[in-house]
């Protein structure tokens, strides 16, 4: 399956990323209906910063998610197509237990009840809105698999003929 | 949440701050971090909404574009957008120019009976130096012919250099500055003025300029800039100075209090805030009124009328009436959340627009004045030149009637209130060296002063407030460079001890002697921020007497807490008049490579001065020094 990732190194943290986030989670996903209907919705990627460093952070959509165990009314499932970790709103009663269980942050509140990244259905609108290149939707294991290659070339160059 | 003392190195600011937050007040600190992490295409000046094929971004790290729509580089972007920083700026200090000059000419017609003019021997100067025939002409006919050439400097539509100008800056800068044009042409083949030939025009060719399919080379629109810059300095600035002293008289050494411990428990409190002195002059004037202040110990304030200044305007007053000062920027909502205020009266620039909100949590009425300055929120009083009187008497009158709806639960003075000498004007410099600059330059050349710097500008959150702007002065006097300066750096050395001539202590040996003879303090108030001319027309001096360039003297130049674009135009300005300028935080240039390698070795070819960043004041001023020490050795001088 596929999440986003973030390369920091090439973050402006412009908040581009967060405003397609809102656009993308009102009802109607535009920006202009979203500001003369008033209708807000909170942004579900975080920019953040302190003295030295800033960055993006976001659901990992963990395989195994303490927010998914963590949710008392089963209201956090997986998104049998996308993988994504979803959040029922109809189910979700406020207690912020995931808030809690999340290791990353990556769960806020909006309206009394839980929100998280839902990865737009599959086409995260954070990574299209992204103007440098810094977010990638990345499906984890062929990342991972294009490293191996990238390592074997580097732990076995190949031996010149004399 | 930073703890007050790492927002402020002021003991009564650190009170306040924590005072607020005990009430969930909310203050510039809390809305920074708010903004937090700050977009970096702004920060680095790559962000273009110059026309509606925009807003356009150029990627400095990754992949993204490399060109805005119409295809202006990393390059265009960062030089158009410091040009308009360079024009706003000195748009607000040539406003500012203009509103005096103009009354200059009212009283002198006498239209305006409000005010009259109370430095006369400073007309006559202004006046000679202008090349305006003295002998024999009254009071109204010179006040009339100089108001008349400043309002000229602003208007005429031909080439020549500004008059004022060219009747302040130091003969061989304005050779250099013609030199200069010739050399470009002959590099270029284009046509590039270094010379102002009036100041509103400089503002509007930027504004032409940066306009979308127009100038995109870096280097015409710096030199663009750098003339704008000299149309505020030698131009809307110097006029703002000169025109103010004629009207309420040239400022002479005075003791003055500042810090938040000048409000009094028992007074009615007016704060007045802003830039100008036209309306705060008259607000201390009336408030000085026997009736006014009857009035007011009636209402139960045993202690009376207390007018206290903020920022520029604060400055005005403190160095022409001795007025005590409040603080500087970063006081304006601190001052509030003493729940001693009466009145907050503002008139222009720097003043925050979160004011009003916070002034509703206590009793403060906050009172905007002006037609360009306008806050939803507060009240207004429109103030009109004409009928200044009546309109500070009004002003005045709201402020004693509010004095009983004080809430004295919420009042929180803090204490610490600091003694200062202030009101170095150059007169007053000239006066105190004997009446003429010779001595100084002896104390140059011996070497018992190392040389001068000016520090001047504002507070910016993003700096721990003061810690920037006492610790750099700090640094240069232990290195035997003497400190002048302006503005809100001016406010936060008397706020921390350092104007009072007992400060001479913490300098090396010979500026602690010089301050000790000439009983001056080491670091020297000279105004409000367009008193930055008072510097430029005392290097003009020093320059004259010496037959130099001012690039030929050991000064140097800092804004090291600059927030507005206003400091942007005084740093081009001294720049582009020879001087070096320190800069801290750094200014949205750094995303074109090319536009940054100009302005801090580029320049220096073209107009002896540069900029340069430092994010610590010790680093500040080791460079400081060794920039002051390469000068000197360029003179010969040990």
């Amino acid at each position: 399956m596929r999440i986003i990732l973030a390369r920091r190194e090439y973050c402006l943290t412009c908040h581009q990323c967060a405003l397609a986030c809102s656009v993308n989670h009102t009802s109607s996903k535009d920006i202009l209906e979203a500001l003369s209907s008033q209708e807000r919705a909170a942004a579900r990627i975080f920019i953040i910063s302190n003295e030295h460093q800033s960055g993006v952070v976001t659901c990992r959509h963990c395989l195994g998610a303490p927010c998914l165990k963590a949710c008392p009314t089963q209201a956090i499932e997986r998104d049998a197509f996308t993988g994504a970790v979803t959040i029922k709103e109809e189910l979700c009663i406020g207690c912020r237990d995931c808030l809690l269980a999340c290791p990353f942050g990556a769960i806020t509140l909006e309206k009394g009840k839980a929100v998280k990244c839902d990865l737009c259905q599959g086409h995260p609108a954070c990574v299209e809105a992204c103007p440098t290149g810094a977010l990638r939707f990345v499906d984890v294991e062929e990342e991972s698999q294009s490293r191996r290659q990238k390592a074997l070339t580097k732990l076995f160059p190949l031996r010149r003929k004399r | 949440m930073k703890r007050p003392q790492e927002l402020s190195i002021d003991p009564a600011a650190q009170q306040q701050i924590h005072l607020a937050r005990e009430r969930k007040l909310p203050l510039i600190w809390d809305r920074l971090e708010s903004q937090k992490p700050q977009c970096g295409f702004g920060s680095l000046g790559l962000c273009c909404r110059h026309c509606v094929m925009g807003p356009c971004r150029i990627d400095p790290v990754g992949h993204g574009p490399q060109k805005g729509v119409c295809g202006a580089t990393a390059d265009t972007l960062v030089a158009r957008h410091i040009d308009r920083m360079i024009a706003a700026g000195a748009a607000a200090h040539s406003d500012h120019g203009r509103r005096p000059a103009l009354l200059l000419k009212e009283i002198a017609q006498g239209v305006n009976q409000d005010y009259q003019i109370k430095d006369e021997a400073k007309l006559r100067a202004v006046a000679e130096r202008l090349g305006i025939q003295t002998e024999g002409k009254d009071i109204p006919a010179l006040a009339l012919e100089v108001a008349e050439i400043a309002l000229k400097d602003f208007g005429k539509q031909d080439a020549s250099p500004l008059q004022f100008l060219k009747a302040y800056a130091p003969r061989r800068r304005l050779e250099l500055w013609q030199r200069k044009e010739k050399e470009l042409f002959e590099k270029t083949g284009a046509s590039m003025g270094i010379i102002p030939r009036n100041i509103d025009r400089e503002v509007v060719d930027i504004m032409h300029r940066t306009t979308m399919g127009m100038d995109h080379d870096p280097l015409s629109l710096l030199v663009q800039g750098a003339r704008c810059a000299l149309a505020d300095g030698w131009g809307g600035s110097l006029i703002a100075t000169e025109i103010q002293d004629i009207l309420f008289g040239t400022p002479f050494p005075r003791e003055i209090y500042a810090n938040l411990g000048v409000l009094k428990e028992k007074a009615v409190n007016i704060v007045v805030h802003g830039h100008e002195p036209i309306l705060s002059e008259m607000i201390v004037h009336v408030a000085l009124q026997e009736d006014l202040q009857t009035l007011a110990k009636e209402k139960g304030a045993a202690e009376g009328i207390n007018v206290v200044g903020l920022c520029c305007t604060g400055n005005e007053i403190l160095m022409r009436q001795g007025v005590p000062v409040a603080g500087n920027e970063l006081h304006s909502e601190l001052v509030l959340t003493t729940g001693v205020v009466e009145a907050m009266v503002v008139d222009v620039q720097c003043i925050y627009p979160s004011l009003p909100q916070l002034a509703k949590c206590f009793h403060t009425k906050f009172i905007s004045t002006s037609d360009q300055a306008r806050f939803p929120g507060g009240v207004h009083i429109q103030f009109f030149e004409e009928k200044a009187e009546e309109i500070a008497r009004k002003i005045v009158k709201l402020a004693i009637d509010n004095f009983l709806q004080r809430d004295p639960k919420k009042v929180h003075i803090p204490q610490e209130k600091e003694k200062a000498r202030v009101g170095f004007s150059v007169e007053a410099l000239l006066e105190i060296l004997g009446g003429s600059v010779k001595p100084l330059i002896d104390a140059l050349a011996h070497g018992q002063i190392k040389g001068i710097a000016g520090i001047v500008g504002c507070n910016n959150p993003k700096v721990r407030q003061d810690f920037f702007l006492v610790n750099l002065c700090r640094e240069l006097l232990q290195r035997n460079i003497l400190v002048v300066g302006t503005g809100c750096w001016a406010i936060a050395a008397a706020k921390h001890g350092l104007m009072k001539p007992e400060a001479a202590e913490i300098a090396a040996p010979g500026v602690r002697e010089v301050c000790r003879t000439l009983n001056i303090p080491p670091a020297l108030h000279m105004g409000s921020c367009v008193d930055c001319s008072r510097i430029l027309v005392f290097l003009s001096a020093v320059a004259d007497h010496l037959d130099c360039d001012i690039a030929d003297l050991p000064v140097a130049g800092s804004a090291p807490e600059w927030t507005t674009e206003k400091a942007v135009s005084i740093g081009t300005y001294f720049v582009a008049s020879g001087v070096p300028v320190h800069l801290w935080p750094e200014p949205p240039v750094l995303g074109s490579p090319a536009v940054t390698r100009l302005l801090t070795q580029g320049l220096k070819g073209l107009l002896g001065g540069w900029f340069f960043v430092e994010e610590d004041p010790q680093k500040a001023a080791q460079t400081i020094e060794k920039i002051i020490l390469e000068r000197r050795k360029r003179l010969g001088l040990a």
